[in-house]
């Protein structure tokens, strides 16, 4: 993809100081990032780190995955977690520093009756791994509670929703669930069935008891509520919209709040073509990916408007420090050292990545 | 008028063997002559097929379950065969799961993997004795992989419990073979907005099957994350074939005539060439024909050729993706564009 660097370096200039980074961040300037990502590449899937190098983010290490991947998580021991995009059956330990033989590598099949829907979630310990799944059999939404070393389920617990999809730890250290509420059928995979029937929800669990206390809807019932961040006591949702009608979906917000005062959409003063493909939070706010309005969307954390960062294809966020990387045509590099750069054109990046070092 | 229309779709086509230049006239097809042809000349008759030979498996068993001295054995031989021709007859149904298929969730209850010996076990112990009894016994204590794992890895002795309950796993079967049948006869879709997400779902369902021989079939094994289809039975490579024969026909133009509108199972690649997307024909006839010929005497022993197979299923299926669906204006659910 041609980009023009000039303008480019004027835009992220632009969205760096909306997201008002600190001058000493950046005055030091952080190259040689590796992110850890899934793409494809000559029609297989991957899993790989991409590091800068030259203006361009590299492939430095890969792997070819069975299927494709969909949320990746550094474990903080030097490996990465990655689990099968839904409905999957995999949940991955890749160690890059031992290559991509079967040391570096540690399988972890889903039970015939019940599938992976994509995301993961450490507990502050690392000892628990806690997974987004699907019962096969009645359609109902589970969270896998696992052993964080073997990857083995230990427990089950109802997400009182169908379709869960990412998780997070809210500030009292209780797990939020995001039901994307589509129905569908292991017989018939991602195919959206009966959307009439949809019922997206946020639910808070106690980590103890494993029992849903709380669950909140948006009035829409046809936004999907689905990725997840979050900023001291607000959460912020990236809604995927379903509506029959293409106009009011390319109308519907990409973005929800959570607070004191509960769940609610957040219009935006343009449309974003009513998906929001990944969010995170940066210093003043939340960054929403719109892979399909090409660019980021960037809000602060009532949800007032701060900008639009055009970047096409621009789906996959990840942060580090106060350094926000958009990946989509290429990577986005807001904040400390605002830059572009291209990436390995081999590679087509998938829905997220994750900050490696 | 345009059903009518004769498209003259002049194209190098791959035939069974060598490659042969051939001018093929091929009619124009809508897509409801597509759907229909699923329906009525591959799901029906499929359907038909399989109840067929479901019907004969409780006589079978119950034959096994019946014999005495040195008619056991011979009962247990002719009980295996007739699952093993049941089995065959369900994977050419079952392959592209559309309809019926789906409403009824055919696959999850004929067809649950692996079976449960511990639910097998606790089934045998309720002693179900009738259709009600049966409906209150889960997916995974009956089926197909149960009956095959009361037949060849605990292989059910006459007069025992375990027969008894073998027998009723074979009636639960028939039953639900002759109900795929009749919903199998119903009218296929007609409106258009029926016909739209019918289409589409079928479109869905091949991209889905072809990934399902490759990934869950075939390649998953290889990397242990379950065991080959029908292993017990040892009718893995039979399994793998009875499917791929079923995918290919739904979509690899044949050699004869291609059917005048209505009347008979329309390949993908046939629809496309009368339409006109000859391009897309071509890659497609291109992509089944390595698949097929890869999978062609195929075992699971067959060590680096597995690999090679799974690979050319993949072929097969960015082709759908990528290049069919698209030409056909069908979103696919299987695919990038839908979200996540």
């Amino acid at each position: 993809m041609a980009i023009d660097p000039h303008g480019r370096r004027r835009l992220l200039l632009t969205a760096a100081a909306a997201l008002a980074v600190p001058q000493a961040l950046r005055a030091a300037p952080q190259r040689g990032a590796t992110l850890a990502a899934a793409f494809d590449r000559d029609g297989r899937s991957w899993l790989g780190l991409l590091r800068e190098q030259d203006a361009q983010l590299r492939l430095d290490a890969a792997l070819e995955l069975p299927t494709r991947a969909h949320g990746l998580l550094p474990d903080g021991r030097g490996a990465l977690l990655a689990v099968a995009r839904r409905p999957g059956d995999w949940l991955l330990r890749w160690t890059p520093s031992l290559g991509s033989g079967p040391d570096a590598l540690q399988w972890q099949w889903i039970e015939a009756d019940r599938a992976f829907n994509g995301h993961a979630l450490l507990d502050g310990s690392g000892d628990r791994l806690y997974t987004s799944e699907t019962d096969l059999a009645s359609g109902q939404g589970l969270v896998g509670v696992r052993d964080a070393r073997s990857l083995v389920k230990l427990d089950e617990w109802p997400t009182k929703g169908m379709d869960p999809h990412a998780l997070l730890w809210d500030a009292a250290g209780r797990l939020i669930v995001a039901n994307g509420g589509v129905p569908t059928q292991p017989e018939t995979g991602r195919v959206k069935r009966n959307l009439d029937r949809m019922d997206s929800s946020l639910v808070r669990i106690d980590s103890r008891s494993g029992r849903v206390d709380t669950q909140w809807r948006l009035s829409d019932r046809r936004l999907s509520l689905r990725h997840l961040a979050r900023q001291d006591g607000t959460v912020a949702v990236a809604l995927q919209a379903e509506h029959d009608d293409p106009a009011e979906r390319a109308a519907a917000p990409v973005l929800a709040l959570l607070d004191d005062d509960g769940l609610r959409s957040v219009a935006a003063p343009v449309a974003l073509a009513g998906y929001g493909g990944d969010i995170c939070a940066t210093d003043r706010g939340f960054a929403i990916s719109c892979p399909r309005a090409h660019g980021v969307a960037f809000v602060d954390h009532g949800g007032l408007w701060r900008g639009f960062l055009p970047a096409p294809r621009a789906c996959a966020l990840a942060r580090n420090d106060r350094t926000l990387w958009a990946g989509g045509g290429a990577a986005l590099c807001v904040g400390g050292d605002p830059r572009t750069l291209e990436i390995d054109p081999s590679c087509a990046l998938d829905n997220h990545w994750a900050w490696w070092r | 008028m345009r059903a009518a229309a004769l498209l003259l779709a002049g194209s190098l086509l791959a035939g069974a063997g060598a490659a042969r230049a051939q001018a093929v006239a091929v009619p124009f097809y809508s897509a409801q002559h597509w759907v229909e042809g699923l329906y009525r000349h591959g799901l029906a008759p499929d359907a038909a097929a399989f109840a067929a030979r479901a019907a004969a498996l409780p006589a079978a068993v119950g034959t096994r379950c019946d014999a005495a001295g040195a008619a056991a054995a011979p009962a247990l031989d002719q009980a295996r065969a007739q699952w093993r021709d049941a089995m065959l007859a369900w994977e050419a149904l079952a392959a592209l799961p559309i309809g019926p298929l789906i409403e009824r969730r055919a696959l999850r209850t004929l067809d649950f993997t692996p079976a449960r010996p511990a639910l097998i076990a606790r089934a045998i112990e309720a002693q179900p004795a009738d259709a009600a009894a049966m409906e209150r016994i889960g997916a995974p204590a009956k089926g197909l992989p149960a009956l095959e794992w009361l037949l060849w890895t605990s292989p059910v002795a006459p007069g025992a419990p375990a027969c008894r309950y073998a027998l009723q796993v074979a009636e639960d079967l028939a039953r639900e073979a002759r109900a795929l049948v009749a919903a199998a006869a119903a009218e296929p879709p007609r409106d258009e907005a029926q016909l739209a997400t019918a289409t589409a779902e079928a479109v869905n369902q091949l991209v889905g099957a072809v990934e399902r021989l490759r990934w869950a079939q075939i390649e998953k094994p290889t990397r242990g994350g379950a065991e080959f289809p029908r292993t017990a039975s040892g009718a893995t490579a039979q399994s793998w074939q009875a499917q791929w024969q079923a995918i290919r026909a739904r979509l690899r133009m044949p050699a004869s005539a291609p059917p005048t509108p209505g009347t008979g199972l329309l390949p993908v690649e046939t629809w496309l060439r009368g339409r006109g997307l000859l391009a897309e024909a071509d890659v497609l006839a291109a992509a089944v024909d390595v698949a097929d010929a890869s999978l062609r005497g195929l075992t699971p022993g067959a060590g680096a050729r597995l690999s090679a197979a799974a690979q050319a299923l993949a072929g097969v299926k960015q082709v759908l993706e990528n290049r069919v669906a698209p030409a056909l204006q069908v979103r696919i659910g299987f695919s990038d564009a839908d979200g996540d």
